[in-house]
């Protein structure tokens, strides 16, 4: 089946669009929540993903995904917190805008941003897809064991300012990853003659602990140090002619975003810098970034909202998730026994296609669920901590459950919500833990199955033109990271020597 | 309690961690076995390996560090500590007693959310009228999503 064949009618199904709506909905409400952002909302639905058919349960989680990115955008201009850190360029532009008396013309700048950003990626997805499908057919085991390698330390290079920390967590993942039977001998490791771990550990009990668990436990202990804001009362119309004036930024900021979301590890929060940086350099009037201009909102929401679309495209195409949220939606794929990859183009063709048109419609509904409801979602900024931590709590709680029936998972993820409170107070890397974790089985089968082709020979990774490419790429990786380090300890030193000249002629 | 004293405590639990997922993994391994990459413990090896450097790395890093007077966040220290004691108690609960789930969210969730509400002088029976019809609400919706519609039963 090509793109021209596919029955579009499909899409149009009622469990379909409803699953497009309610993720949309949900998407934007719980991401204009400070703090939620789309990880937590996405792994709040993951279980729900589960019990529905393979086509919808994707829609939703892409629907979520998509919104929660523009919900994100309210908190940051209504209050200047943003929603999740792929928002955090908005509040340059979008809450001094805000605070000059205008916070709907900034939503209204950041919906129409985002829509196109979100229909750009979806393009970019829809005709890049299958020529990079053809080609990840050419590739074998060690060029894939590489790119699970390359995405794992893309994210932990990228998500962390302690690059050992960030490794650390990567191994952990992978290490969490290995308990269960052993995927080629079939041996039990790791399970202590638990029945329960023979099939290791289970996403949603990880995920909902690592991001959701320890959400909660955050969301405590900053109880009280954020004001309440006042009456809310916002509109989201802009005039055309206004919004032409930002037609260059949200352009520029689609396609950037689209190319950043394709590689593995950046993810929305880096492209929407990049977004926001372009449109500064692409604008007439770059003196008025910072004190709320139309093109920083614009520049940034569409960079992340594409960032999307391009971060599906690994995914589908090779199997290897451009990010830790879409590496949740690769869960959804998993636990429906779906392996995304090259060959789900030919062994999955209507849910494949599907997802590629699918992910279009996800736009528009948030486009026209942002028009008719932002004003009311922004009243859920007023929403009390005291009942919203219980209700994440509960449906956490109650998700986990649900995935499998099993209390055991309960208490794993409990468990993992703890020591991941910890983790992500002392430097170490969520996204990479949890993309490690993911893409466990994939690094170590596609290891072991190389070294078996080779006979134990260690060279097949270099002597194969794109692993040899692959591996040049992780080098470089992995020195960019350590340069950042070191550059980074030396301004810390500065920084320090600044700190201690200033005590001391404070105390002289 | 200083961060480095938290980094350090978790770094070694990690380590001890590290030590018992590399011994359960050579126990795996077997001398001279030439096909040594089929076996279940050889990948583990690595792993345990691998997390034991990084582990020994960051603690060197940890130790040396100039900069480590800041404390490590505990504000609503007691508040935190309860809600996961509420947590732990709930889940313990339900799996003893299934069929009493419902009651037990009630509880739970105005439970907790009188630990967030509650401070010196703040009147207990308009909060608990006010939290339990949430508390209500909320169970409702749950029974709605996952019993009626998608038919899983939690009892």
């Amino acid at each position: 089946m090509g793109l021209t064949e596919f029955d579009v009618s499909v899409l149009f199904d009622p469990l379909n669009i409803v699953a497009i709506l309610v993720g949309s909905l949900a998407g934007m409400f719980f991401g204009a929540i400070p703090g939620v952002g789309a990880m937590v909302v996405l792994v709040l639905f993951l279980p729900i993903s589960f019990l529905l058919p393979p086509l919808p349960a994707v829609l939703l989680l892409l629907a979520v995904y998509q919104s929660s990115e523009y919900g994100g955008s309210i908190s940051s201009i209504i209050l200047g917190i943003p929603g999740s850190p792929s928002n955090v360029a908005t509040i340059l532009d979008g809450h001094p805008m805000a605070q000059s008396g205008m916070p709907g013309k900034a939503l209204g700048y950041s919906l129409w941003a985002s829509t196109i950003g979100g229909l750009v990626g979806g393009l970019a997805l829809l005709f890049l897809a299958v020529p990079i499908a053809a080609f990840a057919m050419t590739l074998s085991y060690p060029e894939y064991f590489l790119l699970g390698m390359l995405g794992i330390l893309a994210v932990a290079v990228i998500s962390s300012h302690d690059l050992i920390r960030s490794i650390i967590s990567a191994i952990l993942g992978l290490m969490v990853g290995t308990v269960g039977m052993d995927l080629i001998t079939g041996d039990p490791r790791f399970t202590g003659g638990q029945m329960e771990l023979y099939s290791g550990f289970t996403l949603v009990a990880i995920i909902l602990g690592m991001f959701a668990f320890s959400e909660v436990i955050t969301m405590i202990r900053d109880k009280g140090s954020q004001p309440a804001p006042d009456t809310l009362t916002v509109k989201t119309k802009v005039p055309f002619a206004e919004l032409r004036t930002t037609a260059k930024a949200t352009t520029g900021g689609s396609v950037i975003g689209s190319l950043i979301g394709i590689f593995p590890g950046t993810g929305s929060g880096t492209a929407s810098w990049f977004g926001y940086s372009l449109a500064k350099k692409l604008s007439r009037n770059p003196d008025r970034f910072g004190k709320g201009s139309p093109e920083g909102i614009a520049g940034a929401e569409s960079a992340n909202n594409s960032s999307v679309g391009g971060s599906l495209l690994p995914l589908l195409t090779l199997g290897v998730p451009g990010s830790p949220a879409i590496a949740i939606v690769m869960g959804a794929f998993l636990m429906h026994g779906i392996v995304p990859g090259p060959n789900i183009f030919a062994e999955e063709p209507t849910l494949t296609y599907g997802i590629l048109f699918g992910f279009l419609l996800t736009s528009v509904a948030m486009f026209f669920s942002g028009k008719l409801v932002t004003p009311i979602f922004s009243r859920v900024l007023k929403f009390p901590s005291e009942m919203l931590i219980p209700a994440v709590l509960l449906i956490s709680i109650v998700g986990v459950y649900a995935a499998n029936t099993s209390s055991f998972e309960l208490w794993v993820a409990l468990t993992v919500g703890v020591i991941a409170y910890f983790m992500r107070n002392l430097g170490f890397s969520l996204p990479a833990f949890v993309l490690a974790f993911v893409l466990s089985g994939i690094i170590e089968e596609n290891f072991r199955r190389a070294l078996l082709v080779s006979g134990g020979d260690l060279t097949i990774f270099v002597t194969r033109p794109f692993s040899l490419v692959l591996v040049l790429i992780i080098v470089g990786l992995v020195s960019l990271g350590i340069w950042g380090k070191a550059r980074g300890t030396r301004r810390e030193k500065i920084l320090a020597e600044v700190q201690g000249t200033d005590e001391q002629k404070s105390k002289a | 309690m200083k961060v480095r004293s938290v980094e350090l405590i978790v770094l070694l639990g990690l380590a001890a961690a590290g030590v018992w997922y590399l011994v359960s993994a050579t126990s795996f391994l077997e001398a001279g076995e030439p096909d040594y990459y089929l076996n279940p413990g050889f990948f583990p090896t690595i792993l345990g390996c691998a997390l034991l450097l990084f582990i020994t790395v960051s603690l060197v890093q940890t130790l040396f560090r100039t900069s480590n007077r800041e404390a490590f966040p505990a504000r609503n220290t007691r508040r935190v500590i309860l809600v996961i004691g509420l947590t732990a108690a709930y889940l313990l609960l339900w799996s003893m007693i299934e069929p009493l789930f419902y009651l037990f969210t009630v509880l739970f969730f105005l439970a907790v959310s009188l630990v967030l509400t509650l401070k010196r002088g703040t009147p207990l029976l308009p909060a608990i009228a006010r939290l339990g019809l949430v508390a209500v609400l909320l169970t409702g919706l749950v029974y709605l999503i996952f019993d009626a519609t998608f038919g899983i039963s939690l009892t």
